[in-house]
């Protein structure tokens, strides 16, 4: 039964840091319209810096990297989240300042490969292929407990960032930020003709969803105790990208649910599938792959807004006023709780103040 | 029609000095001068290829000039963007209407309303009861240009479902959200319906009576003599002439480029201005 439960336990980790790192391609994707497909980079560079701040000096005997150190948990968390608002800050300025689009997307992909080979190819960063291991799980000898009791704080703990981050996207999609984003989505030639600073406004999300992705880098790394290129191939980032897509593109909780349908329910489900008859581990881990990339294209095809869309938000105030009413001081801006039709499931309810 | 208009003053809310600009081997605009005042509707008009959209681009700062320079307001704009020059007052429509469609009407115009209080991630949580007094006040204004526009109806649909007419009104309305001290109009009546064209064009001159000055590109003379004063014309990339429409109908010149004759033209004007309206190639390059 505790097997179970464990491998339960498992998958709940998996969920919260895919629903952080959903959260955070969905405000840089969803929101501000970059197309970055080396989103999985800031998460190794999250994970490598966690790591390496955690494991202590380096002993190049055993495994070599740069800056070993050992920080007291949870700044090996903060590290790799500022590993991640960095790497975005350098590549946000390659990403961002002139290309756009599908030549966006190419070059993004381009860097992540160049990103991996010479993070692979260089053992002196942080191990080369061979990558990091024998990190230690926060709190490991502070809290004692046996491994499912410790599968469950570790739960918590993800929760715990993932609800934070949907806390912080929910904030931003309700603010002038969130507007001003899906403003640029739609034509940054527009925004940037009513005095928004395009580049500046896309950068600044660039980096807040790297650093979730560094976040989300350091809970993966401390979670699995190791960390190699392996890891962190661009087919990894793929599953969040497929994650938004199928879930809703610009919608915080189709993120969130996109984050159970792949890398749970197909990706990681999958990989406990026991091996039968002709069918051995390799060939499962090709058919989920299969999968995922049917179910992106059935739903790129049939359903391009994912199983749940971007709301629609109403304005309270001009309902009032269309009805014939008058519209209430200091009230207004309430977004309506009103559901019409089949608009139901997209239209947005605020009760934020 | 301009007794009914502002005051104009004799300082120009923008000059042009000497632009130009070339893409590749092409020269779109060739040492082109020009002044709007205050108070007026300065009309642009010229035939396809003229340069008259570039110039409107290198005066909003979509484009940056290889040579001369652009002052508004007092300010040298020359090597501003479009976004520093749109926070001094300079604002812009596109010639293809460019709703911003998957956002509603009124979210559109809160776009338009250049308030930037709560758009940073700073403001955005710490700033958030300054931005909701803002966007409430925003808002009211809004809904009042809506109402004007004969949009309000549609306010909390998505901008993408309006039709070629409704989408123009838009966007004059989400341009005058920002209280621009010099909007840029790029032929706001193409492509719409004769009806719909006099809507937007009372519109546009009641804006004026009220004392909004703009720039207008157009290619329906008509309209241009109805609602311009002065009026600017623009052949292969330069400045050709300048006056009121009925100094300009009586132009050689002009009437030379523009309909691409070659014979002199006595002091009587050959064609008259809904001739040239009739001839005048639709759409711009």
């Amino acid at each position: 039964m505790s097997h179970y439960l464990y491998y339960a336990l498992t998958l709940g980790v998996y969920f919260f840091v895919y629903c952080l790192l959903g959260l955070g391609y969905n405000l840089q994707y969803g929101l501000a319209g970059i197309n970055n497909v080396a989103n999985y980079s800031f998460v190794a560079f999250g994970a490598y810096l966690a790591a390496v701040t955690t494991l202590g000096p380096s002993n190049s005997l055993v495994q070599s990297y740069i800056l070993g150190t050992s920080i007291a948990w949870p700044l090996p968390l903060l590290v790799g989240a500022a590993a991640g608002a960095l790497t975005s800050l350098v590549l946000g300025f390659i990403f961002l300042l002139r290309l756009r689009h599908q030549y966006q997307a190419i070059v993004t992909l381009v860097v992540a490969q160049v990103i991996w080979l010479l993070v692979g190819n260089n053992p002196g960063l942080f191990n080369g292929y061979n990558g990091l291991a024998g990190v230690p799980q926060p709190l490991e000898s502070v809290v004692n407990l046996a491994p499912v009791p410790y599968e469950a704080f570790f739960v918590g703990i993800t929760a715990l960032c993932a609800l934070l981050g949907f806390a912080f996207m929910r904030r931003v999609v309700r603010s002038p930020l969130g507007r001003v984003l899906r403003a640029i989505r739609e034509d940054e030639s527009v925004a940037s003709c009513f005095g928004r600073n395009v580049f500046w406004a896309q950068m600044s999300a660039f980096i807040v969803a790297g650093t979730m992705a560094g976040l989300a880098g350091g809970l993966l790394v401390e979670y699995l105790g190791a960390w190699s290129p392996s890891g962190w191939s661009p087919y990894e980032g793929f599953v969040v990208i497929a994650a938004l897509i199928i879930g809703g593109t610009a919608n915080n909780i189709g993120a969130a649910l996109g984050a159970f349908i792949v890398p749970v329910a197909i990706y990681e489900l999958t990989g406990f599938i026991p091996p039968f008859g002709p069918v051995n581990a390799q060939t499962i881990d090709a058919f989920r792959w299969i999968a995922i990339g049917i179910i992106v294209l059935l739903f790129l095809w049939f359903r391009p807004q994912g199983v749940l869309p971007e709301p629609r938000r109403r304005f309270r105030l001009v309902d009032r006023i269309l009805v014939g009413q008058e519209p209430i001081p200091g009230k207004g801006l309430f977004l309506s709780q009103k559901m019409h039709g089949s608009d139901a499931t997209s239209v947005v309810t605020d009760e934020t103040k | 029609m301009s007794s009914d208009r502002a005051d104009v003053s004799t300082a120009p809310l923008i000059q042009a000095v000497g632009l130009s600009k070339s893409f590749g081997g092409v020269r779109a605009v060739q040492n082109c001068s020009l002044e709007a005042y205050p108070g007026k509707i300065t009309g642009l008009i010229g035939p396809n290829g003229a340069g008259k959209s570039t110039l409107l681009a290198l005066l909003a700062g979509a484009e940056r000039p290889d040579s001369g320079k652009v002052l508004f307001d007092g300010h040298d704009v020359t090597r501003m963007h479009d976004w520093q020059r749109a926070r001094l007052g300079l604002v812009r429509t596109f010639q293809v209407s460019r709703p911003l469609g998957h956002m509603t009407l009124l979210e559109n115009m809160l776009i338009g309303a250049m308030d930037m209080s709560g758009e940073t991630f700073a403001k955005a949580f710490l700033n958030r009861k300054q931005w909701k007094e803002n966007e409430e006040r925003d808002l009211i204004r809004a809904v009042e240009l809506l109402e004007r526009f004969n949009l309000l109806r549609l306010a909390n649909d998505y901008a993408e479902i309006l039709s070629g007419g409704q989408m123009r009104l838009l966007e004059l309305a989400r341009a005058l959200m920002a209280s621009p001290k010099l909007l840029l109009l790029d032929e706001p009546f193409a492509g719409v319906n004769p009806s719909l064209a006099h809507e937007l064009a009372d519109h546009v001159e009641q804006l004026n009576r009220e004392g909004q000055s703009m720039i207008l590109i157009e290619h329906e003379l008509n309209l241009v003599g109805r609602l311009c004063d002065p009026v600017i014309v623009l052949a292969n990339g330069s400045v050709l002439a300048s006056g009121s429409m009925s100094e300009l109908g009586k132009s050689a010149e002009v009437l030379d480029a523009y309909l691409g004759r070659t014979e002199r033209v006595s002091a009587t004007p050959l064609v008259t201005t809904s001739e040239l309206e009739m001839e005048a190639p639709h759409g711009d390059a």
